[in-house]
């Protein structure tokens, strides 16, 4: 049932993400090019002001449009929760023959996917205009080469000077932002579950209120045990540890790397679980 | 005896604290009857319907649908008609059609498209296209295309003109299965009285004021369904 449940909420949004994709691509191929230009001719006197202009304008609607897809994505992910099962659509959603678990299991990696392809978007996006707009000289190549030369440098750099560890610490940035990620989704989840069975009216503005009141809170709390372990233990650390052999060094920046990644698990599993208890057990359809 | 389709125990639900909407309701349904959930406005009709399909959380007292206790597998026994349009309005009719397919294993799609047929519905229409009464005829006729057990239907001819609610009203008489217990809540008793066996007045707070057999009591009393039901619920001015 699971995979019936993903299946037609993937679809939902797919039906139109490729437009929001194939519009950002094609607007970077677009601006990439009028910043080529722009970069080439913006001292060239022969080039008249308004052109200028309109180039700088147009590299402005390119960028809010990669902004705006990403934008979009999220208020659909969101939208498609709040109708399913908040809405007169949750009388057909919670009278499937499916758990409560599944259904919003469903809509949270339904959500990941939708957000990771949103990141993934924006970067092949950014990366259209490093390849395709600077270019390495008035008349040089279409394709500047440069770019790859220096993201293959700074790999090849980072493995010599770390080894091991750049596996280590990659592994661990990806799990806090997984993690990361899981959080944010559950908490606007929770948020508008919780706005949802108290109030009767302004469900969302209450739902928003929420979201912002408790991302406030948390961050205050994040911030401060994040300043205190990454900040103020490690300065200790570096006392404590002095001439002590390198693997004890190496295995204390782990530990003090995979704290925040502790700490996002454990906020991530908090909001799900607060969302699974609201929609379990509290959730009553007007 | 054989297990009830349908069992309520000591069932409680309030929206507003001290003022229940339904107060430790008791009552069993049989397999093979046709009832009518008959009541004034805000007696607690749709809210027990809901409460039986889990879109409700009860404040107390336990539901059990052919024998086991209320939950999402049951849902697979029980076909649910609201008293509003809940599906999703970007879908097609065949999409919905699917939909059906793919989350109810007792779904006949045969069945279903032969009554949209006959209702001259054109499933490729997106049902936003489709007027009210239109979607609440679809919503109908996928209801009652299951093979379910339990088949609850909330107003379920309200919004159709009425030449579709004879055929509606013959379309739940033919098609539910003998196994099957089907429950109507409506205000439009004259309408769904011939198709009754069983019937129950829902007073205020989930009182059950009068039930039993539809055609002994019309028997006893002389009165039609509908009478009897001006006469116990009528306001004085």
């Amino acid at each position: 049932m699971f995979r019936k449940l993903f299946k037609y909420d993937m679809r939902y949004i797919a039906r139109f993400w490729w437009i929001l994709a194939l519009t950002a691509i094609g607007a970077s191929f677009m601006g990439s090019f009028v910043l080529r230009y722009l970069i080439s001719n913006f001292l060239n006197s022969d080039v008249s002001f308004a052109i200028k202009f309109m180039a700088i304008n147009f590299l402005a609607v390119v960028a809010i449009t990669i902004i705006a897809a990403f934008i979009v994505t999220q208020i659909f992910i969101y939208v498609r929760y709040y109708k399913h099962f908040f809405t007169d659509e949750g009388y057909l959603t919670f009278t499937l023959p499916v758990s409560r678990r599944d259904l919003l299991l469903s809509k949270m990696v339904n959500a990941f996917f939708w957000t990771v392809a949103s990141y993934l978007l924006s970067f092949l996006c950014v990366l259209i205009f490093a390849i395709f707009s600077p270019p390495a000289e008035i008349g040089g190549p279409f394709i500047n080469p440069i770019v790859f030369e220096k993201i293959g440098n700074a790999i090849v750099v980072a493995w010599k000077e770390s080894g091991l560890g750049l596996i280590i610490f990659a592994v661990l940035w990806l799990a806090t932002q997984t993690f990361s990620l899981i959080y944010s989704i559950s908490l606007g989840y929770f948020c508008i579950a919780l706005g949802s069975t108290i109030a009767k009216k302004h469900k969302i503005m209450l739902a928003i209120g929420l979201y912002y009141a408790i991302s406030i809170a948390v961050s205050i709390v994040k911030n401060y045990l994040q300043t205190l372990f990454v900040t103020i233990i490690p300065d200790g650390l570096d006392v404590y540890l002095e001439g002590a052999s390198d693997a004890t060094v190496f295995f204390a920046e782990v530990i003090v790397t995979a704290i925040p990644c502790c700490m996002m698990a454990a906020l991530a599993f908090a909001a799900y679980s607060a969302t699974r208890t609201c929609i379990e057990r509290k959730l009553n359809l007007a | 005896m054989s297990t009830p389709v349908l069992s309520c125990k000591g069932l409680c639900k309030s929206y507003k604290a001290g003022t229940p909407v339904l107060d430790k309701l008791d009552f069993e349904l049989p397999a093979g009857k046709v009832v009518g959930l008959l009541g004034p406005n805000g007696c607690g009709k749709s809210t027990l319907m809901k409460l039986i399909c889990g879109i409700l959380v009860p404040d107390a007292g336990e539901i059990t649908v052919c024998g086991e206790p209320r939950s999402e597998k049951t849902n697979a026994y029980i076909s649910y008609l609201p008293e509003r349009t809940y599906f999703n309005s970007w879908m097609r009719v065949d999409e919905l059609i699917n939909y059906f397919k793919e989350f109810y294993t007792d779904f006949d799609e045969v069945l279903a498209r032969k009554m949209l047929s006959d209702l001259r519905i054109d499933t490729h229409s997106k049902l936003k296209a489709l007027s009210k009464g239109t979607k609440e005829k679809v919503q109908l006729v996928l209801v009652m295309a299951r093979r379910a057990k339990l088949y609850l239907l909330d107003e379920p001819i309200a919004g159709v003109d009425p030449a579709a609610r004879d055929y509606i009203l013959q379309t739940i008489i033919q098609n539910y299965n003998p196994d099957a217990c089907v429950v109507i809540a409506t205000h439009l008793i004259r309408d769904i009285e011939p198709t009754l066996d069983e019937f129950a007045f829902l007073g205020f707070g989930g009182i059950v004021m009068l039930s039993g057999s539809a055609d002994e009591v019309r028997a006893e009393h002389g009165k039609s369904l509908d009478e009897l039901f001006k006469e116990v619920f009528k306001y004085v001015p």
